[in-house]
C-alpha cells in the first residue's frame, strides 16, 4: 500500500499531510518499523483514515456510527486473530474476553443509534484489517491490536470533543477506559510500559 | 480501620471521600461540586435527552473537585508505597507519578479559567484505613481508582467546556489502566471485567 493513498484519497491540504505525517512518526516512535515494518506501512493510511472519519464526524448518530463500524473492526480484527493459528493458549484466552467486550460495545452503540434515529453500518472496515493476513507471529498480532486500540482510544478522545448527549459521553468514556484497560495487557505481551500516559489520549 | 472494613463500611468510605472532593451516592461517586448547587456545573434538558451544561461558571468548582481527588491519590500512593516491593512498587510509584500529573494538568487548566486551585492536604486529614500489607494496598487503591472514574464519568457531561471533556476522558482511561494493573496485583487476571468501565460496584 502506497504512502501516498491517503493523500489521493482526499483532498491534498497541508493539514492532511501533515496529519498524515505526525501519525506515521508516532508509529515509528512506537517502534512498528523495528520488526513489523510491513505491518506498520500497511496499516498507518488505514488507521488514519478511520480515525479522521469518526473525528469529522457532524452530529451525535454519525460519530456513533463511526465508532460502530470502528468496533465491528475490532471483533473481526480479533476473530482473525483467534482463527490465525499463532496465539497460544493463554493468550487466546484474553484476546477472547477483549473480543466479547468489543462485541458488547457494538451491542450497546447498535441500540444508541436506533435511539437516535438512525441505522448501524454492517461489517467492518475491510481497509483495517487488511495487515492481518501478513501476520507470522503472535508478536505481529499484538503489534497490531496496540495500534488497532490505540486509535480507538484516540477516536473516543475526539468524540468526547464533539458529542452533545451526556448519556452518549459517559459511554463514550466507559468504552475509551476498558480500551486503555486492552491496551495494558497487549503492551504487557510485548514487554512495554503498561500505562505510559497520564493523559491516555491515543496520541502518543 | 483495616482495609476490608473500611471497603465494606459504606458510612465510613462516605466520610473519607467527602474529604477528598467525592459524594458516594446510591452506589456511585459524584464530585461535590457536579452535586448541584455550590455552583455545580448546570445541565439542561433540550428535545428527549439530557444535553451537556451549558455554563462555564461551574467548570472551575467541578475541576477543583477532581483536584482534591487527586491530591488524595497522591497522598495515598505515597502511604502504601513503602508496604509494596519490586515490580508491583516501580508501578505503584509510576501511577504516583500520574496522578501528579493529572493534578498538574487539573490546576493548570483552572488557574487558565481565572480560578484558584485547591490546595493537597496533609495525608493525617484523609483519615486512610490501616494499610498494614501490600494486598491492603492494592485493594485501596483499586477503591480510590473506582471511585475516580465513577466520579469523573459522571462529572464528563456537567463539565460546559469542550476540551476539559477531552481531558476529563483521557484520565479516567489512565485511571482505568491502572485498575486492570491493580486487580492483576490482586490476583484477578486479566484484569478488565467490564466491558464499560464505569467504577461503580
Amino acid at each position: 500500500m502506497s504512502d501516498r493513498l491517503i493523500i489521493r484519497d482526499g483532498d491534498a491540504d497541508t493539514a492532511v499531510i501533515a496529519e498524515y505525517e505526525a501519525t506515521r512518526r508516532e508509529a515509528v516512535r512506537r517502534g512498528l518499523t523495528a520488526g513489523g515494518a510491513v505491518l506498520g506501512a500497511a496499516m498507518i493510511p488505514a488507521l488514519l483514515g478511520a480515525r479522521n472519519a469518526f473525528a469529522q464526524a457532524g452530529g451525535d448518530a454519525q460519530i456513533v456510527s463511526s465508532a460502530i463500524q470502528l468496533e465491528n473492526t475490532a471483533v473481526a480484527a480479533y476473530d482473525a486473530a483467534l482463527k490465525s493459528g499463532k496465539l497460544d493458549s493463554a493468550t487466546t484466552k484474553v484476546v477472547r474476553i477483549i473480543r466479547r467486550q468489543e462485541q458488547e460495545h457494538a451491542n450497546a452503540l447498535t441500540s444508541a443509534l436506533k435511539g437516535l434515529g438512525g441505522t448501524a453500518p454492517k461489517g467492518p472496515n475491510q481497509a483495517l484489517l487488511k495487515p492481518l493476513s501478513s501476520v507470522k507471529s503472535q508478536k505481529d498480532i499484538a503489534m497490531f491490536a496496540v495500534e488497532l486500540e490505540t486509535m480507538a482510544v484516540h477516536a473516543y478522545y475526539e468524540a468526547h470533543g464533539k458529542l452533545k448527549d451526556a448519556k452518549l459521553l459517559q459511554a463514550g468514556a466507559s468504552i475509551m477506559a476498558n480500551e486503555g484497560q486492552h491496551l495494558v495487557v497487549l503492551r504487557q505481551a510485548l514487554s512495554r510500559n503498561p500505562f505510559p500516559n497520564a493523559f491516555e489520549t491515543g496520541q502518543k | 480501620m483495616e482495609v476490608d472494613q473500611f471497603l465494606r463500611d459504606d458510612r465510613s468510605r462516605r466520610a473519607f471521600f467527602s474529604t477528598a472532593g467525592v459524594s458516594l451516592a446510591g452506589g456511585s461517586a459524584v464530585l461535590l461540586a457536579a452535586c448541584g448547587g455550590n455552583g455545580g456545573g448546570s445541565t439542561s434538558t433540550s428535545g428527549g435527552g439530557q444535553s451537556t451544561g451549558k455554563s462555564g461558571s461551574g467548570d472551575v468548582a467541578i475541576l477543583n473537585s477532581a483536584l482534591d481527588l487527586e491530591h488524595m491519590a497522591v497522598a495515598a500512593y505515597t502511604a502504601g508505597a513503602p508496604l509494596l516491593k519490586g515490580a508491583t512498587l516501580k508501578a505503584a510509584k509510576q501511577i504516583l507519578m500520574q496522578e501528579q500529573e493529572h493534578a498538574q494538568g487539573l490546576m493548570q487548566a483552572i488557574k487558565q479559567m481565572g480560578g484558584t486551585p485547591n490546595k493537597a492536604k496533609p495525608a493525617s486529614a484523609y483519615n486512610f484505613p490501616k494499610l498494614s500489607n501490600a494486598m491492603g494496598v492494592l485493594k485501596f487503591a483499586n477503591n480510590i481508582e473506582n471511585t475516580a472514574i465513577a466520579a469523573y464519568i459522571d462529572a464528563i457531561p456537567k463539565l460546559s467546556d469542550p476540551k476539559l471533556r477531552q481531558t476529563a476522558a483521557a484520565i479516567t482511561t489512565d485511571e482505568a489502566e491502572h485498575v486492570t494493573f491493580l486487580l492483576q496485583g490482586l490476583g484477578m487476571k486479566p484484569g478488565f471485567p467490564d466491558a464499560f468501565v464505569t467504577g461503580k460496584k
